[in-house]
């Protein structure tokens, strides 16, 4: 289990870093955003970061 | 390569083509009878959905065509009196069996309905829907059969046939329909409301200017001058004149009794020299005496029908005809976009070009005078000098005893200098004035429109802008602390050209990130009142702009992320 564990921590901290262009813009966007826009924005990379990487499994299972 | 040139094609954001369109076509019609399940009053429901709310020119009503052939012959229209309210929230309109007997001669029948939304004050109207159908049998009469029997057999006592119940009394018309008006083939009903809104009056406006200027627009919009109105010298020709006079001549025996009528209110009873006068001379000067009043008529392009009601009818109607053709609408349109764009383009591009010109150091160190001798800096009333937060306190009591006037001439004399030329100014003063431009946002009620103007140019956003940042001081700590902190910021970025308040608040955005970065990116204050409808509302015109700097850089990121996967595996 907790080897099964650790290998999707690593499958998500390389899923991350393939993703880091993309996070770097989504940041400065969000930075240069206010008020609502910038929640609107911020919430929506969060939540789409975190079902892209619980669904690593699913999406490159063979 | 193939696959790669695929994945750039698929990566690169291409416009959604939505259907923008200036008023929507309402959504999802349909027809009812009884909807309410009430099934002696008889009511046949039109529903519709309103639109999405992604329009131009939103519905300021509906017009609700209503017929019992499908509109093949019958095709009346009636319009409610309000427009667009909620997205996508369902209206409805019900035709009362009264209405439909008072039309249609029956309340029982196959009716069809459609609806269009129409914004007036754009001249903008929709497609009609789809027509929708309902049959309908309220008040109709039930078959009755009657049947002999010879059998010797005492027949079963049969039960007894339902009576038959005269349909209640219809009651009057409805009161809100007061004219019918055909307007490009389409009988348009006027509502009391819109008599009492005007609605009448503009399209009678926009009918009169159409056949004088050849622009069906009302007299306001012609008034800001929507319409190019040509002025033509026209030529008075006697020939003309004398075939007019024919023409009246000629039309004078279908306005015979109107003509009549007219002639005993104009001429006084108790004028003994003109009854004197023979029938065929009265013929003569009626002809004469109304000749104008004819002409006008003559250069009405409108047929007028005289329809006849029975006393039974309480809902007079008046069908005017008014043949409109929409292609010259659309000619003319197209010439007056012409005409504007090639006025834009005279103008002469300079103007926007020129920029104001920089001080000269003499003139900048002559403002900075005049801002020191205007600010007074708060001094000790004891030897010792103020610490810093004494300080801050006294400069905080000082600005609060300033008049709105006096804060709005500390800030003009910034404008002058420049908020960027500050630095030469001692840094009380600066302290100062920053506690000035606080004071400004806070008061920003008690501003007239050019004091906002001139709050506006000291923080280099539009005039419109300062009312949101002062309701987003309130809120939210960034732009609280952008606010607090423009003048210091905008002295040290001297020499960042364009250097405004929405720089200052992505600064201290970048500064919040780093120390907190889950509370920047997972905020839940007031989320609940955010809709699609109004996000960015509270930005300011200058973040906005801003804002939209970064889309091209994120989108080229994305290309660069998906570029290397794609070459990672190639590779593999």
């Amino acid at each position: 289990m907790f080897k099964k564990l650790w290998k999707w921590f690593v499958e998500a901290l390389k899923e991350t870093l393939n993703l880091s262009w993309t996070l770097v813009g989504l940041v400065i966007a969000t930075l240069t955003l206010t008020g609502s826009a910038q929640q609107v924005t911020g919430l929506a990379t969060v939540i789409t970061l975190v079902v892209w990487l619980l669904t690593l499994g699913f999406r490159n299972g063979k | 390569m193939l696959r790669i040139c695929l994945a750039l094609f698929l990566l690169i954001p291409t416009p959604a083509f939505a259907d923008h369109v200036p008023t929507q076509t309402p959504y999802d019609i349909s027809i009812a009878c009884d909807a309410d399940g009430d099934t002696t009053k008889g009511d046949i429901t039109v529903t519709w959905q309103e639109s999405d709310g992604f329009e131009d020119s939103p519905p300021e009503r509906y017009a609700i065509a209503f017929s019992n052939d499908n509109f093949v012959e019958t095709n009346y229209a009636v319009a409610n009196s309000t427009g667009w309210e909620t997205a996508l929230s369902y209206k409805s309109y019900v035709f009362t069996a009264s209405y439909r007997e008072t039309i249609f001669g029956t309340t029982a029948d196959t009716f069809y309905a459609k609806v269009r939304a129409d914004n007036d004050t754009d001249a903008s109207y929709s497609e009609w829907t789809g027509i929708v159908s309902v049959d309908c049998d309220y008040g109709s009469i039930p078959t009755t059969t009657t049947t002999t029997t010879t059998t010797t057999v005492p027949p079963k006592p049969e039960p007894e046939p339902e009576p038959y119940v005269e349909p209640e009394p219809l009651p009057p018309p409805p009161e809100e329909i007061i004219v019918d008006v055909k307007v490009e083939g389409v009988d348009k009903t006027y509502t009391q409301a819109d008599v009492n809104d005007g609605t009448i009056e503009r399209d009678q406006e926009r009918i009169d200017n159409e056949d004088m200027f050849g622009c069906f627009m009302t007299n306001a919009q012609i008034d800001r001058g929507d319409c190019v109105i040509i002025i033509e010298e026209e030529e008075v020709f006697e020939d003309d004149i004398i075939e007019e006079e024919i023409i009246i001549v000629e039309e004078k025996v279908i306005v015979e009794e109107e003509v009549k009528e007219d002639v005993e209110n104009i001429f006084p009873e108790d004028d003994d020299d003109i009854f004197d006068i023979l029938p065929e001379e009265i013929f003569e000067e009626e002809i004469i005496v109304f000749e104008d009043e004819i002409l006008e008529f003559e250069e009405l392009p409108i047929e007028f029908e005289v329809i006849e009601f029975d006393m039974e009818d309480i809902a007079p109607t008046v069908v005017v005809e008014i043949p409109i053709q929409d292609e010259i609408i659309e000619e003319v349109i197209d010439e007056e976009v012409e005409e504007d764009v090639e006025e834009v383009l005279d103008e002469p591009i300079q103007e926007d070009v020129e920029e104001e010109p920089e001080l000269t150091e003499e003139e900048i160190a002559e403002e900075i005078e005049q801002i020191q001798e205007i600010v007074e800096i708060p001094k000790s009333s004891t030897e010792l000098e103020f610490t810093e937060e004494e300080f801050e306190e006294a400069v905080e009591e000082y600005v609060e005893e300033l008049e709105t006037e006096e804060v709005i001439e500390v800030l003009e004399e910034v404008n002058d200098v420049g908020v960027q030329n500050l630095s030469q100014v001692t840094e009380e003063t600066q302290e100062i004035i920053q506690a000035v431009v606080e004071e400004a946002i806070e008061d920003i009620e008690e501003l007239t429109e050019e004091q906002i103007e001139v709050v506006a140019e000291v923080l280099q956003v539009e005039a419109e802008d300062v009312e949101i940042i002062a309701e987003s001081v309130k809120d939210d700590e960034v732009i609280a602390e952008a606010v607090e902190e423009y003048v210091e910021r905008a002295v040290e970025n001297a020499e960042v050209e364009n250097y405004t308040l929405a720089d200052v608040v992505t600064e201290i955005s970048y500064e919040s990130f780093i120390e907190n970065p889950i509370e920047t990116f997972v905020d839940f204050n007031n989320l609940g009142d955010i809709t699609v409808a109004n996000i960015g509302d509270d930005m300011t015109q200058d973040q906005k702009e801003k804002a939209q700097e970064v889309v091209v850089p994120v989108i080229l990121t994305r290309i660069a992320t998906m570029a290397a996967f794609v070459f990672r595996r190639g590779n593999v």
